[in-house]
C-alpha cells in the first residue's frame, strides 16, 4: 500500500473558521430578528397596518379590482400597508395623482388623466417611468450602475422586463404561455400569477432571451452553461454571471472582471500559482465562449487548433505539425492530454502545465 | 416504484439540512403564519385568515437509452426512474400580516434537487436559504488503475511485471499485434469499470436587516463542495520521424505515451460576505467584504505505470563518453509512479466601496473601488518519483542529488501572492430629449510571487532531468512575476433626433500596459453609432380633443397596436500593439538543404543567439492574437414587428469579424455571423404558438510552421547549447475552420377557455440543434523533404453534432386543486467526431504512428437515442 498523497492537514484550523462563520451567521441572524420583533416595532407597524392599510387601492378597488387584489399580496402593496417611510409604494407612486382620472372615468377620456408605465413608448416617457421605480430602488449596489448602463442607454424601461399586475394574465392563456420553451409542466397557478422577482416572463432567463435571441442556440448547444434539469430548470441562469440593472464591468457582470465572474463558482482557478498561464489570468473568455460553443468544455475552437493559435514552439524539441486526426494532440482533450494543468499548476516541473 | 438505497442515503444527509432550516426559519418567525405577536394587543379581530398555498407534484417515469457513451444525456442533470417528487411548495402570505414565508423543493431526492426557503418581514428583513445540486457524468470509465486510497490508484504488481518483462528494446518498434499490446488488450477486457461523475453541492444562507428606509446591512454565507473525480491525464510527445532522411521513428518503440486517471475532487469554497449600504435623498452609498477559501482535500494524485514495477532512467548508454549518457529520446514514461500536483489552496479578501451622487435631478456621479488579494502557499511536491533520474549539474551550481526529495528544492512553497484592485467611475446626465455617460474602469493586477530559479524538472515522461542549458537555451527556469493593468475610458450621447428616432454615438479606448508578455502595451480605439426607430404603423393612437392642442389629445383609436422598431448598430475598433517583443532569431536567406526552385529562407536559432528574458520562447514571426493588431468590425440589425399583444415577429443579423495582421503567424481572421427569426402567436382561445430559427456560422484561419527535425547541435562551449531550432518559410501551413450551427424552435400550447376540453392542456415543443465543423488546411509552399512526417497539410474529417428534443405534455384538471398529467420525452443525439471516435482504453499505432499508444479511461460521450414516459399528478391548495 502507497502512502496517502500530500493530503491538506488542515482539520483543526478548518474546523475553528467553520465554527466562527457558522457563530456570525447565528449571531446575525439573532441579532437582526430579536431587533425586528421587538415590541415596539410590532406595535407600531400593526398600527399603521390597519390606518395605512385601508388606503391602500381603496379608490382604485372599483374598477380596478384584480389589479388590487393582487396588488396587497406582492411586495409592493405590502409596503403601502406596513411602512411608513419613503419605501411605502402606493398606486400613486407609479402612476400618479388620480383625481383627476377619477373625476373623468365615466367618460372616455379618463385613459389619459392617469400615468400607466407599461404604455410609456418615447425614451423620455421610459425613462420618467424608470425615475418611479427608482425612487426605492436605487440605493443598493445591485441597481449602483443602473444610470448609463447598456440597458439604460437601448432605452430600456424598467416594464421591458417587470410587470407589477400580474393578475390580469391568470384566466388567460398568457397562464401557460412560453411554458413549453423553458419552464416544462412546473407551473403552478401561483407561480403563474405571480412570478419571480414580478418578471414579464416566467423566468429570469425567458425574460432576457426575448431580446437576446443570439443566446437561445446555447439551450440545446454541444456544450452550454444554460444546461438545464429534466423539467426544465435551469441551474446557471443568465442572473448568475450578469446583472441586469447595470452590473460592473463591461457586459454587465455580476462582478467586475470576466475572471472574478468565473472564480465565483470556479475557485480552484483563482490561484495564483507558481506557474500562471498569462492570457488564463488576463480573460477566461480568450479560450472559452461561457454561454455555449460547438465545442467540448465550452470552448471557443477545438482545444488543439486553438493552442495552435498562439503557441508554435521555439522549444526545439516538440514539433509543431499540422498533423492528422489522429496525432495525439488532435484526439480527446487534444494538447490537454499531456498539458493537463493548462490553467495554472504549483509543482515544482510544472512549467510547461504538465502536471 | 422503489428508490435505490445508494440514491437515497446521501439524499438523507440533504433533506436533515433542509429540515432543520425551516424548523430554524419557522421557529424564529412564528409571525410567518400570519398570526402577530401574542403581545400585540393592537391587531385587529377583522383579520383575515393567512393565505397558505401548497403544491404537491409527484409521479412515476420510465426511461429507455440506446447508444454505447449515453452519458451526454445525463451530464448535467439526473433523469431517474421510478417514482419522483418533482415539486412540493409552501407559501404563506396574507394582506394582513407584514410576514412571508415560501418554501420550495423541486427534483426532490434526484442529485439535482434544489431547495429554497425565502422568509421575513417587508422592510425589515430577510432570511433566504438555498441548498442546490448540479451532477456531473463523464461516462464509464474502464483502467488498470485501482483507487486504493484517495488520489492513489495502484495496478496489480503482477501484471506491471507481465508487462514489463514484454517491452521491446528501445530501439526496436512495438508492432500492434506484439506480445505487449496483445497481453494489454486481454488483461483490459477485465478490467473494472468506473462510473466518472461528479457532484457540485451549494448551499447559500443569506440574512438582510434594514434597521430603517436609509439603512441596509446584509450578510451571506456560501458554502461549495464539488467532490467526485473527472478525467485526467499525463503524457509526453512522439517525435516523428524524417521520412525522406530515413530517420527512425523513435516515438514510436514505447509501450505507451500517455496514459488518462481520475482527477479526484473534494473541493470546498466557502465564502463570507458582509456589506453596509446607506441612502439618503440624493445619494447611496455602501461598503463590502468578501472573505472566499477554497480547500482541496487532495492536494495530488499518484498512479502507477501499468507497463512498469522498477524505475528507468530516459537515456541510454553512450560508449563514447560513459559519463553523459544520451538523454531525452529514448525509454520515455519508464516511471513506476507519476505525481501530479492537484489544485492548490488559495484565499481571497475583498473589500469594495461605493458610492453614488445625485448632483441634479439630471446628473449623477458614481465610483466603486474594489481591493482583493489572494494567496497560496501550499507545500511543493517533489519534483518526480522516479529514483532512477540522476540529474545532471550543466550549469555547476546548482547540483541536485535526489531530485525525489523535496528538501532539494530551492523553495518549500511558492508563497504566491497578487493584489488585484479594480476602480469603476462614472458621469450621466439626463435631459429631456438628450443624455451623456462618461464612464473610467480599471483593473491594476499586481503579482507580488517572488521568483523561484529552479536547477532544472523531471521531463520527457518522468523519465529524464531538464535543464535550462540544454532545453531553454540558457534562459532560467523560473517563475516571471508578469502583471498587467487594464483600462478603459469610455463617452457616449443618445439624442432623441424625433420621438421615434434616437441616434447614439460612444467612443471608448482600452489600454492594456503589462509585463513579461510579448505586448507590454496595446492601445484600442471603438467608435459605435446606433439608430433606435420605433413607429405606431396602425392603432393606439392618441386623438385629438380639439385638433387643435396636440398635448390635449385624450382619446385612444381603436384597433390592435402595430409597432415597428427597427436597430442598426456598428462598433469599429483599431487595436495597436506599441512593440511586439520578440527572440532575437537569425535571418537565413538560403537554408542549406533547400529544394531549388523553392523557398529558401528561414528564421533560425544560431549558437551565438542570446535569448531575452521575459519574452516567450517562440518563433519570432509568431502574433498572439489577443496582444496583436486587430481590427474589429461589429455590426447588426434588428427588426422588430409587434401587433397588439398577441403577435410578435422579430428578425436580426448580425456580423463580427476579426482581422488580424495577416503578415505575420498565428491568428489570420476570426469571424463570426448570426441570422435569426422569431415568431410568437396567442390566439383568441388561449392557444399559444411559437418558431425561432438562428444560424451561427464562425470561420478562422491561423497560420503555423513545422520546423525541422533533427535541428544541428549546437557544439560545446557556444552560448546556446542543445538543438538549434530552423523555421523554413517553405514549411509554413495554413488552416481554417468554418462552423455553423442550425438551431430551430417550435411550439403550441393550447388551453382552451371554453367548450368541452377547457379543463385540458396540451403542450407541443420540438428543438434541433445541428452542428458542422468542417477544417482545412493548405501548404502555400513545397514542404521541404527533410521535414517531419504530418509537417504537410492533411484532411480532416467533418465534424457534426446533432441534437433533437421532443416534448409532448397532456395535463387535465379534475377539479380546483388537482391535476393530472403526462408527459413523453424523446432526444435523439448524434455526435461524430474524430477526435472522440477513436478512443478505447488502449490505442497503439501503426507504423506510421498515426494513432498513439496511449491508455484512455474511454470515459465519453457519443450518440443515443432516450426516451422518457412519465405520469404525474399536481395537488394545490
Amino acid at each position: 500500500m502507497l502512502a496517502q498523497p500530500d493530503q491538506k492537514q488542515a482539520l483543526p484550523n478548518r474546523l475553528r473558521a467553520t465554527t466562527v462563520l457558522l457563530l456570525v451567521v447565528v449571531l446575525v441572524l439573532l441579532f437582526t430578528y430579536s431587533r425586528s420583533a421587538g415590541p415596539p416595532a410590532q406595535a407600531q407597524s400593526t398600527q399603521v397596518s390597519v390606518q395605512h392599510g385601508a388606503a391602500v387601492g381603496e379608490r382604485c378597488v372599483s374598477c380596478h379590482r384584480p389589479y388590487v387584489n393582487s396588488f396587497i399580496l406582492e411586495t409592493h402593496g405590502k409596503s403601502a400597508k406596513f411602512l411608513h417611510d419613503s419605501r411605502a409604494a402606493t398606486c400613486e407612486t407609479c402612476h400618479g395623482n388620480g383625481d383627476k382620472h377619477i373625476e373623468n372615468r365615466e367618460k372616455r377620456i379618463a385613459v389619459a388623466d392617469i400615468e400607466n408605465p407599461t404604455e410609456l413608448k418615447t425614451p423620455e416617457e421610459r425613462g420618467r417611468a424608470n425615475a418611479a421605480c427608482l425612487q426605492c430602488h436605487s440605493g443598493d449596489r445591485n441597481h449602483f450602475n443602473w444610470q448609463g448602463s447598456e440597458h439604460d442607454r437601448s432605452d430600456m424601461s424598467c416594464m421591458s422586463c417587470h410587470n407589477v399586475h400580474h393578475a390580469k394574465f391568470a384566466q388567460w392563456a398568457l397562464a401557460s404561455r412560453e411554458r413549453s420553451q423553458l419552464d416544462g409542466p412546473t407551473l403552478d397557478s401561483e407561480e403563474i400569477k405571480f412570478p419571480e422577482k414580478m418578471l414579464a416572463a416566467f423566468t429570469v432567463e425567458e425574460t432576457c432571451l426575448r431580446c437576446h435571441t443570439e443566446q437561445r442556440k446555447a439551450l440545446f448547444q454541444r456544450s452550454t452553461h444554460l444546461f438545464r434539469t429534466e423539467l426544465r430548470n435551469m441551474k446557471v441562469g443568465c442572473a448568475s454571471c450578469h446583472n441586469p440593472h447595470g452590473g460592473e464591468g463591461g457586459k454587465m457582470l455580476v462582478n467586475h472582471t470576466v475572471n472574478d465572474v468565473c472564480y465565483t463558482c470556479h475557485a480552484e482557478k483563482r490561484g495564483p500559482f507558481l506557474w500562471d498561464h498569462p492570457p488564463v489570468r488576463e480573460n477566461c473568455e480568450n479560450c472559452h465562449s461561457p454561454h455555449g460553443s460547438n465545442n467540448p468544455k465550452l470552448l471557443t475552437h477545438r482545444a488543439h487548433l486553438l493552442c495552435q493559435e498562439c503557441h508554435i514552439h521555439m522549444l526545439p524539441r516538440h514539433e509543431t505539425t499540422a498533423g492528422k486526426p489522429l496525432d495525439i494532440w488532435s484526439i480527446n482533450r487534444g494538447c490537454l492530454n499531456c498539458h493537463s494543468q493548462v490553467h495554472g499548476s504549483n509543482h515544482p516541473g510544472g512549467r510547461t502545465f504538465g502536471r | 416504484m422503489r428508490i435505490q438505497p445508494v440514491r437515497l442515503k446521501p439524499n438523507l444527509r440533504v433533506d436533515f439540512v433542509f429540515i432543520a432550516c425551516v424548523v430554524s426559519a419557522l421557529l424564529f418567525t412564528p409571525q410567518a403564519w400570519g398570526q402577530a405577536p401574542a403581545k400585540d394587543k393592537t391587531k385587529p379581530k377583522t383579520e383575515t385568515p393567512p393565505k397558505v398555498h401548497a403544491t404537491i407534484e409527484l409521479g412515476g417515469q420510465v426511461r429507455e437509452i440506446q447508444g454505447g457513451h449515453s452519458a451526454k444525456f445525463q451530464e448535467v442533470r439526473a433523469v431517474p426512474k421510478g417514482f419522483f417528487i418533482q415539486k412540493l411548495k409552501l407559501d404563506f402570505n396574507s394582506e394582513d400580516s407584514p410576514y412571508f414565508l415560501a418554501m420550495k423543493g423541486t427534483e426532490i431526492l434526484e442529485r439535482d434537487q434544489r431547495f429554497n426557503v425565502d422568509g421575513g418581514r417587508f422592510g425589515k428583513y430577510r432570511t433566504q436559504f438555498v441548498w442546490d445540486q448540479i451532477p456531473h457524468f463523464f461516462g464509464t470509465g474502464q483502467s488498470f488503475l485501482q483507487k486504493t486510497a484517495p488520489g492513489v490508484y495502484q495496478v496489480s504488481p503482477t501484471l506491471r511485471a507481465s508487462l514489463q518483462a514484454l517491452t521491446l528494446p528501445d530501439t526496436v518498434r512495438t508492432p500492434p499485434n506484439a506480445a505487449l499490446p496483445t497481453l494489454v488488450r486481454q488483461e483490459l477486457r477485465t478490467a473494472p469499470m468506473t462510473d466518472v461523475r461528479l457532484r457540485r453541492d451549494q448551499a447559500i444562507f443569506r440574512q438582510s436587516y434594514q434597521p430603517s428606509d436609509k439603512v441596509e446591512l446584509h450578510a451571506q454565507f456560501s458554502w461549495l463542495r464539488n467532490r467526485g473525480s473527472r478525467p485526467m491525464s499525463a503524457g509526453t510527445f512522439v517525435r516523428r520521424p524524417v521520412p525522406a532522411n530515413g530517420l527512425p521513428d523513435i516515438g514510436g518503440s514505447w509501450e505507451g505515451i500517455g496514459q488518462e486517471f481520475l482527477e479526484p475532487l473534494d473541493h470546498r469554497t466557502t465564502d463570507l460576505k458582509l456589506g453596509a449600504q446607506f441612502r439618503g435623498e440624493r445619494w447611496s452609498a455602501g461598503v463590502d467584504y468578501d472573505l472566499s477559501l477554497f480547500r482541496n482535500r487532495i492536494g495530488s494524485v499518484i498512479f502507477e505505470n501499468p507497463f512498469r514495477v522498477t524505475d528507468e532512467q530516459g537515456c541510454l548508454p553512450n560508449p563514447a563518453n560513459p559519463a553523459a549518457p544520451i538523454c531525452g529520446a529514448s525509454n520515455r514514461f519508464r516511471e513506476v509512479r507519476w505525481q501530479t500536483d492537484l489544485t492548490p489552496n488559495n484565499d481571497s479578501h475583498t473589500v469594495s466601496f461605493w458610492a453614488k451622487v445625485d448632483l441634479t435631478p439630471q446628473t449623477q456621479v458614481r465610483g466603486l473601488v474594489s481591493l482583493a488579494y489572494w494567496t497560496q502557499n501550499d507545500d511543493f511536491l517533489p519534483w518526480t518519483l522516479n529514483t532512477a533520474i540522476v540529474p545532471r549539474n550543466w550549469d555547476g551550481v546548482s547540483p541536485v542529488n535526489n531530485p525525489t526529495d523535496v528538501k532539494e528544492l530551492p523553495a518549500s512553497s511558492a508563497n504566491a501572492k497578487m493584489r488585484n484592485i479594480t476602480q469603476e467611475y462614472a458621469l450621466v446626465n439626463r435631459s429631456k430629449n438628450f443624455r451623456f455617460t462618461g464612464q473610467y474602469r480599471s483593473q491594476s493586477l499586481d503579482n507580488q510571487t517572488p521568483t523561484i530559479v529552479f536547477p532544472g524538472y523531471a521531463a520527457f515522461g518522468d523519465s529524464t532531468w531538464r535543464a535550462a542549458r540544454t532545453d531553454f537555451y540558457n534562459l532560467p527556469i523560473e517563475n516571471l512575476d508578469w502583471d498587467f493593468r487594464r483600462q478603459n475610458v469610455e463617452a457616449g450621447f443618445q439624442w432623441d433626433v424625433l420621438p421615434q428616432l434616437t441616434w447614439k454615438m460612444d467612443y471608448e479606448w482600452e489600454i492594456w500596459n503589462r509585463k513579461f508578455r510579448d505586448v507590454n502595451r496595446n492601445n484600442e480605439h471603438s467608435i459605435r453609432g446606433r439608430l433606435d426607430f420605433e413607429t405606431i404603423l396602425s392603432g393606439g393612437r392618441k386623438l385629438s380633443e380639439d385638433g387643435k392642442n396636440s398635448s390635449a389629445t385624450k382619446e385612444v383609436e381603436p384597433g390592435p397596436l402595430t409597432t415597428l422598431r427597427l436597430k442598426l448598430d456598428y462598433r469599429y475598433s483599431n487595436r495597436r500593439a506599441l512593440v511586439y517583443n520578440t527572440q532575437p532569431l537569425s535571418f537565413n536567406a538560403n537554408l542549406a538543404g533547400s529544394p531549388p526552385g523553392g523557398v529558401t529562407s528561414a528564421w533560425e536559432v544560431t549558437r551565438f543567439t542570446v535569448m531575452k528574458v521575459g519574452v516567450p520562447m517562440e518563433f519570432n514571426l509568431l502574433r498572439r492574437y489577443d496582444e496583436n493588431d486587430r481590427i474589429r468590425n461589429d455590426g447588426s440589425l434588428t427588426l422588430e414587428l409587434l401587433r397588439g399583444p398577441s403577435t410578435n415577429f422579430s428578425a436580426s443579423y448580425r456580423y463580427l469579424g476579426d482581422e488580424h495582421d495577416k503578415s505575420f503567424y498565428g491568428r489570420l481572421f476570426n469571424r463570426f455571423s448570426f441570422v435569426d427569426a422569431q415568431f410568437q402567436h396567442v390566439f383568441d382561445n388561449g392557444s399559444f404558438l411559437y418558431a425561432n430559427y438562428s444560424r451561427e456560422t464562425n470561420s478562422f484561419a491561423y497560420r503555423d510552421l513545422a520546423h525541422l527535425l533533427p535541428n544541428p547541435p549546437a557544439p560545446p562551449g557556444t552560448i546556446v547549447q542543445g538543438t538549434l531550432s530552423q523555421y523554413p518559410i517553405a514549411n509554413t501551413w495554413e488552416r481554417t475552420s468554418r462552423s455553423s450551427l442550425d438551431s430551430f424552435e417550435f411550439g403550441i400550447n393550447a388551453a382552451p377557455l371554453e367548450g368541452k376540453l377547457q379543463k385540458w392542456q396540451f403542450d407541443l415543443s420540438y428543438a434541433l440543434s445541428f452542428a458542422r465543423d468542417r477544417i482545412s488546411t493548405v501548404n502555400p509552399f513545397t514542404v521541404r523533404p527533410d521535414s517531419v512526417l504530418h509537417a504537410g497539410a492533411n484532411p480532416y474529417p467533418d465534424t457534426v453534432v446533432r441534437r433533437q428534443d421532443v416534448n409532448v405534455v397532456i395535463t387535465r384538471r379534475i377539479s380546483e386543486s388537482l391535476e393530472i398529467g403526462a408527459r413523453y420525452w424523446y432526444e435523439p443525439y448524434t455526435q461524430d467526431d474524430f477526435s472522440f471516435n477513436v478512443l478505447q482504453p488502449y490505442t497503439h499505432g501503426n507504423l506510421t504512428s498515426d494513432t498513439p499508444k496511449y491508455l484512455f479511461q474511454d470515459a465519453r460521450y457519443a450518440s443515443y437515442h432516450a426516451n422518457v414516459a412519465s405520469v404525474f399528478v399536481r395537488y394545490t391548495f
